[in-house]
């Protein structure tokens, strides 16, 4: 009968063995027995608690690398942006300096060299070569004549670039001296020599038609003569590279590298003149 | 043997979880009780015999590694594991708002014989009633997880329930 009840109240049996013990170990909890229990619990829970503690501190550690790792990765990808932003910026204002600079020079040449001359930019160039043609964005609407000089800035002085050939009401045609069709009456600065510059198509430009006894030399420095009224007189345009004699032998002639580079050239001055360019009258009969 | 398998590695990883969720999810003054909430879970699962022996033995292992009064947590984790098996057959655990329920008693039930028995032993009374209350906030949050993770773990054993 006793194993009986038992069996039908094992859980509540069960129950109060339970919590007589531990009723036992509070109300014994300063007595040797009860802290030796404990000690022998914490041997075997330590373990647990120890190697739970440093599986936990790796995961710390994993965790806060992890959380660095994606922080690191969203600063470079700011960085980043911040860098292309800085870059595009540094190469807008070097191309800014870079046009302030020529617009400078160009405006002082315009104040103390060519007072009336017209500052125009260029918009196009010759499809087939540099050493052609350009476009600038000034026509009959700015009064832009035909056969104008158009002079370039460098360093603030003037360098012949060419003339203008064709003009529009927006838009003017400039040859430039490097073109074939191109030959201008010019002077060696030095010697006071008068030759013929004529374009090659190319970075340089022929001398020719020196006297003999030119002692024209590298280095000399070309210039425009003036005459014809087409160029003013003295406008620099290039540098002697190498002197030959002419195939004939009457002449000497010269390879000259002009002062600007063709196909550099942004923002140009075209030359008006005060009085427009006639034909030469013809000589009448005599009376 | 497969149950004695079963029983160690439940008391094993519950004190895991506990230490996980002390650990990483506990507020400067109270955490989940988690050995209590599985106590209560696998009481209403198995049976008031389990969730006792469970319990006591949570509750060992629970003051052994505390400086409160040797044996408290053992009493109350017993008490509340053969009453959660007790009304198992009452009560349909496997209700959401049963869960809310269940922690939010048994969290008082603990609080309550705790400080019975502390003040009878030690005279002493340690908890405010600030953290009372968070302490049940912090175990209604978890108790569904905590029935939902003792199901599957059961399901995993393939233990049959008592209050089917």
């Amino acid at each position: 009968m006793m194993v009986e009840f038992f069996q039908r109240r094992r859980a509540g049996v069960t129950l109060l063995s339970l919590l007589g013990v531990a009723l036992l170990f509070m109300a014994l909890h300063i007595g040797p027995y009860v802290s030796g229990v404990k000690a022998a619990l914490w041997f075997f829970v330590s373990p647990e608690i120890v190697y739970s503690g440093e599986f936990f501190n790796k995961l710390d550690f994993l965790s806060g690398r992890l959380f660095q790792l994606v922080k690191v990765e969203g600063e470079n990808h700011i960085l980043r942006a911040q860098n292309a932003r800085l870059s595009k910026r540094e190469v807008e204002r070097d191309v800014l300096e870079s046009e302030n600079n020529r617009l400078r020079d160009l405006l002082t040449l315009k104040q103390f060299v060519f007072p009336e001359a017209v500052a125009a930019e260029v918009v196009g160039r010759d499809l087939r070569s540099w050493f052609h043609s350009v476009v600038i964005n000034k026509g009959l609407n700015d009064n832009i004549p035909l056969s104008a000089a158009v002079v370039a800035g460098s360093s603030s002085r003037p360098v012949l670039l060419g003339r203008v050939v064709d003009v529009q009401d927006e838009s003017s045609k400039v040859l430039l001296l490097t073109d074939a069709i191109s030959a201008i009456s010019v002077s060696v600065e030095r010697t006071g020599d008068i030759g013929l510059l004529e374009g090659r198509n190319g970075p340089f430009a022929a001398l020719n038609y020196l006297p003999q006894h030119s002692t024209v030399a590298p280095g000399d420095s070309i210039v425009t003569v003036g005459r014809g009224g087409i160029f003013p007189a003295g406008v620099p345009i290039g540098d002697v590279v190498s002197v030959t004699n002419s195939e004939d032998g009457f002449f000497r002639q010269a390879r000259v590298r002009p002062s600007v580079n063709m196909g550099a050239v942004r923002e140009v001055l075209v030359i008006q003149r005060k009085e427009p360019l006639r034909p030469s009258p013809t000589p009448g009969p005599k009376p | 043997m497969k149950r004695f398998i079963f029983f160690a590695a439940t008391l094993f990883l519950g004190a895991l979880a506990h230490f996980f969720c002390q650990r990483y999810l506990s507020l400067p003054s109270a955490a989940p009780d988690v050995l209590l909430l599985l106590t209560a879970a696998h009481g209403f699962a198995c049976g008031p015999m389990t969730g006792q022996l469970l319990g006591f033995c949570w509750g060992i292992i629970g003051d052994s590694t505390g400086t409160e009064l040797f044996g408290v947590s053992a009493f109350n984790l017993a008490l509340i594991g053969f009453l959660a098996g007790a009304f198992r057959r009452r009560v349909a655990s496997e209700r959401v708002t049963a869960q809310l329920v269940i922690g939010l008693v048994a969290t008082l039930v603990q609080t309550a014989v705790g400080h019975s028995l502390l003040s009878t032993f030690e005279a002493a009374n340690r908890s405010s009633m600030f953290i009372i209350l968070l302490q049940c906030a912090m175990n209604v949050v978890f108790v569904p997880w905590v029935f939902l993770a003792v199901e599957r773990w059961l399901d995993l054993w393939a233990i049959e329930r008592e209050h089917v």
